[in-house]
């Protein structure tokens, strides 16, 4: 990439280059920790009580989530005291963590019924709570599986930045910083709460890109 | 490369209800090294902050380069503050800080980066978060350095250092600045190790413009006399004295304001040496409190 594309392109790649590589990390994790737990369950109890695939969807939401904090706390000064925008700043970490979200959710989307396919062979069914069923048809699990990957990311960005512009008081913000993610705990695969979790993500979009905006870099943290 | 010319108006900083600068109005031209001086909590950071884009006037203009540097993409990568606490990646070694600097700032020199952390004695292979204070603002003052930004400014960065470190932070900037000229700030109390490097000075206290000018105009507002103790007393009685030291038989007094020729005169008739008036001792005087 030449240093002649737009600050907010530059800003993106490195930031999706970490969020890739923060995301093998994620997807290394879950694949070996769901395998050895299905197999220890398997032996104990003679078959999983449920999918653990499902289960993951929920680190889904929220190891996403804290990225996006820690990247906005830890870094927004070191961006803006290198004279680069906050504009940029926030495009890139919006656009970064919903690309890896996207990607995540497209595996999730296969990871699933080939974990269907793999209980299915041994005679164990594939179960999940109602609330946390997986939904037909694939279309509709991949615009849930999305909307669950990219809305912690979202999120997380906007807590980060509620809490770096107005510290403890930021938490009195947490019932609508963190209504996306909630939302999307649910689970749910009517079409009407995906919609809801993706509109509810666009606004947080929206609205940490408002705030960092004008947000002021304060003094660093004094490191340790 | 040139230094950024800048153009402060009517500046005023508010943090809720207090005012951390007041109306501020000054002038730098290109490519210089200016003092911006104060004491602490006088609003030298906050005025710095608005420069480099950190935060928002509440009121007034800044120009940077004749354009408002706040969210300017193009001019924000040419102005550099480095503050004390650093803005670097603090879990990260030397070679993935310079990494992203380099990336980031357009006239980023790497050798000379390099060059920098072996004169400090830095620590290649340990993340800057386990340096010391001073390594810390030594590796702020590499950053700054090696970034050659039309407009850098350095906010007390060098405070953390030891005395050696200092000097030697002084003499590449001096060296760096001979070679590549721009727009250097530095800011500081402690003002009698820098001094020698300003071509102009500006003074802020509790918020307010003292004043911004030319160093040597700043050094005729008053004059140093050095002499026989008693022939010195007998000059300086009746003007404002701003400093007084006496060794042994010899005296020095700085005095602030104009002086009249008589006065003059009755000093080199008496053998007295007349000087120019520290910065530092100029400095002083203007911000305490019974001077205004």
């Amino acid at each position: 990439m030449t240093t002649d594309a737009p600050q907010w392109v530059r800003v993106t790649l490195r930031m999706t280059r970490s969020a890739l590589m923060s995301l093998a990390w994620f997807w290394a994790i879950c694949l070996i920790a769901a395998t050895v737990v299905t197999i220890v369950l398997a032996w104990r109890l003679g078959e999983p009580p449920f999918s653990i695939m499902s289960t993951v969807r929920y680190g889904g939401i929220w190891y996403p989530f804290s990225v996006g904090l820690i990247l906005v706390t830890a870094t927004i000064n070191v961006h803006v005291a290198a004279g680069q925008t906050r504009r940029s700043f926030v495009i890139g970490s919006l656009l970064s963590g919903a690309l890896a979200g996207l990607l995540s959710g497209v595996i999730m989307t296969v990871l699933l019924p080939l974990e269907a396919e793999v209980y299915l062979a041994q005679g164990w069914p594939h179960l999940t709570t109602s609330a946390a069923a997986i939904p037909e048809p694939w279309g509709t699990s991949l615009l849930l599986h999305c909307a669950i990957f990219v809305t912690g990311s979202v999120s997380g960005v906007l807590v980060g930045l509620t809490y770096y512009r107005w510290s403890a008081w930021a938490t009195l913000a947490l019932p609508l910083t963190v209504l996306a993610p909630v939302i999307a705990s649910g689970m749910d695969g009517r079409s009407l709460t995906i919609a809801a979790i993706w509109a509810a993500s666009a606004v947080t979009a929206v609205a940490a890109y408002v705030l960092a905006r004008t947000i002021p870099i304060r003094k660093p943290l004094e490191m340790s | 490369m040139s230094g950024y010319a800048v153009s402060v108006r009517d500046l005023t900083v508010r943090y809720g209800r207090t005012t951390a600068v007041d109306r501020v109005s000054f002038d730098l031209e290109a490519d210089g090294i200016y003092g911006l001086l104060g004491r602490n909590g006088s609003g030298k950071t906050s005025t710095l902050s608005v420069l480099a884009s950190l935060r928002r006037a509440t009121a007034g203009t800044v120009l940077v380069d004749g354009a408002d540097p706040f969210e300017n993409e193009a001019l924000m990568a040419g102005i550099a503050l480095i503050r004390e606490s650093g803005d670097v990646l603090a879990n990260a070694k030397i070679s993935v800080n310079f990494d992203y600097f380099r990336r980031v700032r357009p006239a980023w020199d790497p050798d000379f980066a390099e060059e920098l952390v072996d004169v400090f004695g830095l620590n290649r292979k340990k993340p800057i978060s386990t340096f010391s204070r001073g390594q810390k603002s030594a590796f702020g003052a590499v950053i700054g350095l090696a970034s050659r930004a039309p407009l850098t400014m350095f906010d007390e960065v060098y405070l953390g250092m030891d005395a050696p470190s200092r000097y030697r932070f002084y003499d590449l900037l001096l060296a760096d600045y001979a070679e590549h000229p721009r727009t250097i700030i530095l800011s500081s109390h402690l003002i009698s190790e820098i001094e020698r490097l300003f071509s102009g000075v500006v003074v802020i206290d509790e918020g307010r413009l003292l004043l911004s000018e030319d160093v040597d105009e700043f050094r005729t507002r008053g004059a140093t006399f050095t002499g026989p103790v008693a022939a010195v007393d007998a000059v300086t009685a009746g003007l404002r004295v701003v400093a007084s030291r006496s060794l042994g038989p010899t005296k020095e007094v700085t005095v602030y304001g104009d002086l009249d020729e008589t006065t003059l005169a009755g000093a080199r008739s008496a053998d007295i040496a007349i000087g120019g008036v520290s910065v530092q001792d100029l400095f002083v005087h203007l911000t305490e409190k019974e001077s205004r």
